[in-house]
């Protein structure tokens, strides 16, 4: 079980608190959940994604206040060593680009028994035999000739299916997916999804899934929040969401893709104006048709039901 | 059926290999980009074409424009035969062609002020004086929801979904018969998507001009497109009324495209 409470994560220029980009973020991950991270490019839902692994893209990024925890343990506190021990064995990343997340030069052999080189104590057999089984658990073809190939004579999909068989070489207690399918074609991403799924039920794996995609997330979820600004503006189940979205956003994020089901030709409603973090409470305050003056001030968080939470002046009591 | 003055734009059996050399010494490898490609697009529609990377797609819409040339084949724009137009001629002929590309920001000179840009095309190819150019500028800013006060700026001051309205405000103003729109919103976040949508499917009535729209995005061609082409491989495997091809998709890999749209294909367990 993984939980996050009251993160922040700032921009620090000159030893000094620059731009708060995360705010205030409490999440929990429990053991064998798909969890989606929604939010458009800004909102902050990668930052957050990365926090958990401490690992943050720039220097000048730092989590400020808030805690992670892995079961017990409080992941920010953690010395530099400790966390080191936690990545890739406990926790996993697959980043955005199955490309670039991939060393060129080396062979799929040598990145996948890398994992195992550092940390465990199997033999070279034994490392070349569950890397075989690896390639075989992600249904990959001709596992044995595979090993020997190098990223680039590879697909996009298998390459992605390489990353997620890194991933659960260790057995990890979650892997964060960042966009897992938005660089692959559509009939790719279907058989990703399926493989998540699979693994899910496996190994009994927590993922979080970071993305940006109503569709994906529909179809896999348990339980969503959904971010804007830096902030959680609305978080439930795939239900609660879906049938009873309450925060303009979410409803606005809803209403802006067009559905296999939508009719074609008419308008799509739209969210007028861009995203940029505001400097109000409410972070949707800008571009809200429903915003009042008193939305400017900090109001609660409020949870209408167990499954469903939202950060919204209308509701908060 | 539609009369034959109605058409457009026609593609008739285009053909486009590209050579791959492989290894130092390499042998040649040929690799076939497009395969009989016949295509018509009638006035006032807009033509959806979907396929997968690699399928042949965007050169496709280069053919057209004539970036990239075919192997074999014709491409015949307002009745006139253009696969073999000199470089002056052609020039007649670009300005009703536009096209609009995936990145706003790429396909928009960092180093030109957005009302040059804008400038630009009307300068090449009218003899208008700055002064109506700028109006013109202005009333088509207007029907994309951007003011001309704003455009003394660089592309990089604005943003993403800016850009993309800027990219077809220039693209209008040469009131085209045709635009060639490759995957115009895939760079754009959700929300700014549909306001760009909404954007084509109103400017489509103002301007009449027709489209073809290419993209991978299944729910986006079907939402926007009076028909789909289903490209696969080179070649194109399906073709028809948008509502037909969803309601009753012919082709195994049409099905298959449908089929894995995330709300079809999966059911949480």
């Amino acid at each position: 079980m993984f939980k996050i409470e009251n993160l922040e994560i700032s921009l620090i220029k000159k030893n000094r608190i620059d731009k708060v980009l995360v705010k205030n973020v409490s999440l929990t991950i429990p053991d064998g959940k798909i969890i989606s991270l929604v939010g458009e490019s800004g909102s902050g839902k990668t930052l957050t994604g990365y926090s958990i692994m401490r690992i943050l893209p720039s220097q000048n990024l730092k989590i400020t206040s808030g805690s992670i925890y892995f079961n017990d343990l409080n992941l920010i506190k953690l010395p530099e060593e400790k966390i080191k021990e936690l990545r890739g064995k406990d926790i996993f990343m697959i980043p955005q680009e199955p490309l670039t997340a991939l060393n060129p030069v080396l062979t799929i052999e040598k990145q996948l028994a890398e994992i195992f080189e550092i940390h465990t104590n199997m033999s070279d057999d034994e490392i070349k035999a569950q890397c075989i089984k690896l390639l075989e658990l992600v249904k990959i073809d001709n596992p044995i000739a595979r090993l020997k190939s190098y990223p680039h004579q590879l697909s996009g999909g298998q390459r992605q299916r390489i990353l997620i068989a890194m991933a659960v070489a260790l057995k990890p207690s979650l892997i964060i997916a960042d966009e897992p399918t938005t660089a692959l074609d559509v009939t790719i991403q279907g058989e990703i999804l399926e493989l998540f799924l699979e693994l899910r039920k496996q190994f009994n794996l927590s993922i979080l899934l970071i993305t940006h995609d109503f569709g994906i997330v529909k179809s896999i979820s348990d339980y969503i929040y959904i971010m804007y600004g830096g902030k959680i503006v609305e978080e439930g189940t795939k239900e609660e969401i879906f049938t009873n979205p309450i925060h303009p956003y979410t409803k606005g994020l809803i209403d802006a893709v067009p559905y296999i089901s939508s009719v074609p030709k008419t308008p799509l409603k739209t969210i007028p104006g861009y995203s940029k973090i505001s400097d109000f409470y409410c972070p949707f305050y800008d571009r809200c048709s429903l915003s009042e003056e008193n939305c400017k001030e900090e109001f609660t968080y409020t949870f209408i039901n167990e499954n469903h939470g939202v950060l919204c002046r209308r509701i908060a009591k | 059926m539609q009369k034959n003055s109605e058409i457009v734009l026609q593609c008739i059996n285009i053909n486009k290999t590209y050579e791959l050399k492989e290894g130092f010494f390499g042998r040649k490898i040929k690799i076939t980009a497009l395969k009989n490609i016949n295509l018509t697009v009638y006035s006032k529609e807009i033509l959806g074409l979907v396929g997968e990377s690699g399928s042949g797609k965007s050169t496709l819409g280069k053919i057209i424009l004539r970036l990239i040339e075919p192997d074999s084949g014709k491409i015949i724009f307002d009745n006139q035969d253009i696969t073999n137009l000199k470089y002056g001629e052609m020039k007649k002929i670009r300005p009703k062609i536009q096209a609009i590309f995936q990145d706003p920001l790429s396909s928009l000179n960092p180093r030109m002020r957005v009302i040059d840009l804008l400038r630009e095309p009307l300068q090449i190819h009218t003899k208008k004086a700055l002064k109506d150019i700028d109006n013109e500028i202005a009333l088509t800013l207007d029907q994309v929801g951007i003011s001309i006060d704003d455009t003394f700026k660089y592309p990089h001051e604005f943003s993403g979904g800016q850009r993309q309205r800027i990219n077809i405000a220039r693209a209008l103003l040469l009131k085209p018969k045709f635009i060639i729109a490759d995957e115009p919103v895939s760079s754009l976040d959700v929300s700014i998507q549909a306001q760009i949508l909404n954007l084509f499917m109103e400017l489509q009535k103002v301007y009449g001009f027709s489209m073809l729209f290419i993209s991978h995005d299944l729910r986006v061609v079907r939402h926007i497109s009076d028909k789909i082409a289903v490209i696969s491989k080179g070649e194109i495997v399906e073709f028809g009324e948008t509502q037909r091809i969803f309601d009753h998709p012919q082709h195994e890999y049409t099905k298959k495209l449908i089929s894995s749209l995330p709300e079809k294909h999966l059911v949480n367990q």
